[in-house]
């Protein structure tokens, strides 16, 4: 989707339209941009950078909360749309996911028709824009995606994908984040071309394990499957007490240290994520769960503490017994990919 | 060529041949059926994408032998577009370059298609074989078709194997490597060449052939080193072989379990649809949690909150559960695998968190599902 929160801001807010919308907290806060429109990009705003900075660049632009259920209703008819097309959708985040349409359900011959189709449905339910990104493995499919935004869809064949990746920024290459780009360009890869120059071995040598990825992202080389079950929708700590407390001072403790852990957890994965979930399971066994989404997206512990904190005062949590607390983070955003894959255990096979 | 044949019975076999013509081919000759018109009254149907062919024979009036193509496309648009009362007839002419296809008031010229380069099939008719009731072979695959692999790279887990170890019956194994089914049933006869004892066919061939049927009562296979058909009736269906290897599936069926349950097949079934609509929203995770006697089915999602659903157990549980023992399955995985069961007496096997479970019928060897569990983090 196209500016995603901002495109749904200013389709509910018409005064909004056309002007610099920036969706997340103002400019005095300690926020940083969750989103922003195409005419804020004009100022060189782009999410995740400091709002005040942001306020910075473009004084005039107008700052919103954002309205959650509005972009989780969007999402509900995109992928509805997807559906039609085929059941392999791989969802990166709120607003993009992957599909695979080699079989799909109208047996249309080309990728492009259906991105067509696809994005002309979405325009019409939604009133919002997509961008597509059609081409015979993930990576690449991705990369294209970005290629032609907004309103606009990329063909990256067998044919040309390798003058498409020759002419990549380094960047855009997957996996490779800020840490990494500097790295590379220090050694001189600025694109995809130059990247090519190295051989896996090299690259392993320079970058570890993942000099794999890249040497196969140079060559085109991407054959992850599209797979529903792929991605970890949350990632979560929990603690059974040794015995049931009512205390919520000790509560607290206790949630302090899960979001200790938690943290450890996220940054392993390097991911933060929009929603902050609390788990309270009481002594009858009865599980609640209460959550609270947020515009930042969140990885810290005290980030973490101080929403469950404001989560469980909305509880009978001390008025009744609780065995089990819980802090799980969804909605991820940033290194969606790197996240630990498959958690369903498989056979240990021989031969 | 000149034949007059019941239309609903040509429609109905036309359609059924069209399943195996490959629309996708880079040979577009491959897109059609090829109907050939022979000197004893019969008309011959046949179609391949070179992996699966079907060949379908009926009664025609043949008053010209010869042979054509038809898109598979476009016949079964046109068969399925004219208006059809059962006894009508259907006639099929070539004159000059034109395929004249007529039924009642209706009429369409249709131009002859080349049909020099569309390979020969010739179905597996001698070597090996075996005959099973068709009954048998359709309940197997549907005891064993959910387990097979949809991952199209995993060429050995994309069919079902068929081990041939016992003369009076058979083992049907299927698995994704998250999960695996076993069933067996009973062969009328066995012939084997060779010694080749097992074969491992695709998973979507054997839901085609076990989906035909309506008045088919067994089935005959032979079967070489490469290819299988399955003589249905009239119909024949040759595939070939998928070559890879299947695993030792024997290996992941544990010899022992921990603690071992014993449940009612509705009871669990509604359990699990009970917290279904919330599992689904969390990659199918279903969370279960053991006690001497029942069994409480957990599925939570950041949207939908937290289902949680109670089931008595048949018997109090044998074997020792820690205190607060949790596991946690992908549910698609159990529902299918009970599914699968007929009786109403469940066994439910359990090692720990992290090992095969198995579900089976109570006293029954026939048939078990082995699931592998989801991490708990």
């Amino acid at each position: 989707m196209d500016a995603f929160f901002a495109a749904v801001e200013q389709r509910d807010r018409p005064e909004l339209k056309g002007k610099p919308v920036i969706v997340g907290g103002p400019p005095g806060s300690r926020s940083v941009v969750a989103a922003c429109s195409y005419e804020a990009r004009k100022y060189g705003i782009h999410s995740a950078m400091p709002s005040g900075y942001a306020y910075k660049l473009c004084p005039k632009a107008i700052f919103v909360k954002g309205n959650f259920k509005a972009y989780k209703e969007a999402n509900g008819i995109i992928t509805s749309i997807f559906h039609e097309y085929t059941d392999l959708v791989e969802p990166l985040s709120i607003d993009e996911a992957y599909m695979d349409v080699t079989e799909n359900i109208p047996k249309i011959e080309y990728a492009s028709v259906i991105a067509i189709e696809i994005r002309k449905k979405i325009f019409k339910a939604t009133d919002l824009t997509a961008s597509a990104g059609i081409s015979f493995n993930k990576f690449l499919a991705k990369v294209a995606s970005d290629y032609n935004k907004p309103d606009g869809q990329t063909v990256v064949t067998p044919e040309n994908a390798a003058r498409f990746i020759d002419n990549l920024k380094i960047g855009k290459f997957y996996g490779v984040g800020k840490v990494t780009e500097k790295k590379m360009k220090a050694l001189g890869i600025m694109t995809g071309a130059d990247l090519k120059q190295f051989s896996r071995e090299e690259l392993k040598k320079i970058f570890g394990k993942v000099g794999g990825y890249y040497y196969d992202m140079a060559n085109g080389i991407d054959d992850r499957p599209v797979n529903t079950n792929r991605i970890r929708k949350s990632i979560g700590k929990e603690h059974t007490l040794n015995e049931d407390i009512t205390d919520i001072d000790e509560m607290h403790e206790i949630l302090h240290s899960i979001a200790l852990k938690l943290e450890k957890s996220l940054n392993g994965k390097n991911v933060k994520g929009l929603t902050v979930n609390l788990k309270v399971k009481f002594d009858d066994f009865e599980s609640i769960t209460r959550s609270i989404s947020v515009f930042e997206p969140v990885s810290d512990a005290e980030t973490i503490f101080e929403h469950t904190k404001g989560l469980l005062s909305k509880t009978v949590a001390g008025k009744r017994k609780v065995r089990l607390l819980g802090i799980s983070i969804s909605n991820f955003t940033g290194n969606v990919e790197f996240i630990e894959i498959d958690e369903q255990l498989k056979f240990k096979f021989q031969y | 060529m000149n034949f007059t044949a019941l239309k609903d019975e040509l429609r109905k076999n036309f359609q059924l041949c069209s399943k195996t013509a490959d629309t996708k081919s880079l040979q577009p000759i491959l897109e059609n059926v090829i109907i050939k018109a022979g000197d004893d009254n019969n008309i011959t149907m046949m179609s391949t994408n070179t992996e699966v062919s079907t060949m379908i024979t009926m009664k025609a009036d043949v008053s010209e032998q010869g042979i054509t193509a038809i898109s598979a496309k476009i016949g079964s648009e046109i068969l399925s577009s004219i208006s059809w009362n059962k006894d009508e007839n259907i006639e099929f002419i070539i004159k000059d370059d034109t395929l004249l296809i007529k039924s009642g008031d209706s009429k369409f010229n249709i131009p002859v298609i080349n049909y020099d380069a569309y390979p020969e099939i010739i179905p597996v008719s001698e070597g090996s074989s075996f005959k099973i009731g068709f009954a048998n072979l359709k309940n197997a695959v549907r005891c064993v078709k959910s387990a097979v692999s949809k991952d199209f790279l995993k060429e050995n887990l994309k069919g079902i194997y068929i081990e041939m170890e016992d003369e009076n019956s058979f083992n049907f194994v299927a698995t994704d490597s998250r999960r695996l089914s076993f069933k067996r049933e009973s062969v009328k006869s066995v012939a084997l060449g060779d010694g080749k004892k097992n074969v491992l066919i695709p998973g979507t061939v054997m839901d085609d052939v076990a989906g035909i049927g309506e008045d088919v009562e067994e089935v005959m296979c032979f079967f070489d080193n490469k290819n299988i058909s399955f003589y249905l009736n009239n119909i024949v269906i040759t595939s070939s072989l998928i070559e890879a290897q299947f695993p030792n599936y024997k290996m992941v069926v544990p010899e022992e379990t921990k603690i071992s349950l014993k449940l009612d097949r509705s009871l669990f079934i509604n359990s699990l649809k009970a917290v279904m609509p919330v599992a689904r929203l969390e990659n199918n995770c279903v969370e279960i949690a053991l006690s001497k006697d029942c069994m409480i089915f957990n599925a939570s999602s950041p949207d939908a909150g937290v289902a949680s659903q109670k089931m008595h157990l048949t018997d109090e549980l044998t074997g020792e559960v820690e205190p607060d023992f949790r596991i946690k399955f992908n549910i698609k995985y159990l529902s299918d695998a009970v599914s699968s069961i007929e009786g109403n007496e469940i066994e439910f096997k359990l090692i720990d968190s992290v090992s095969q479970a198995v579900i089976k019928e109570i006293d029954r060897t026939d048939y078990f599902s082995i699931i592998m569990p989801i991490k708990l983090y």
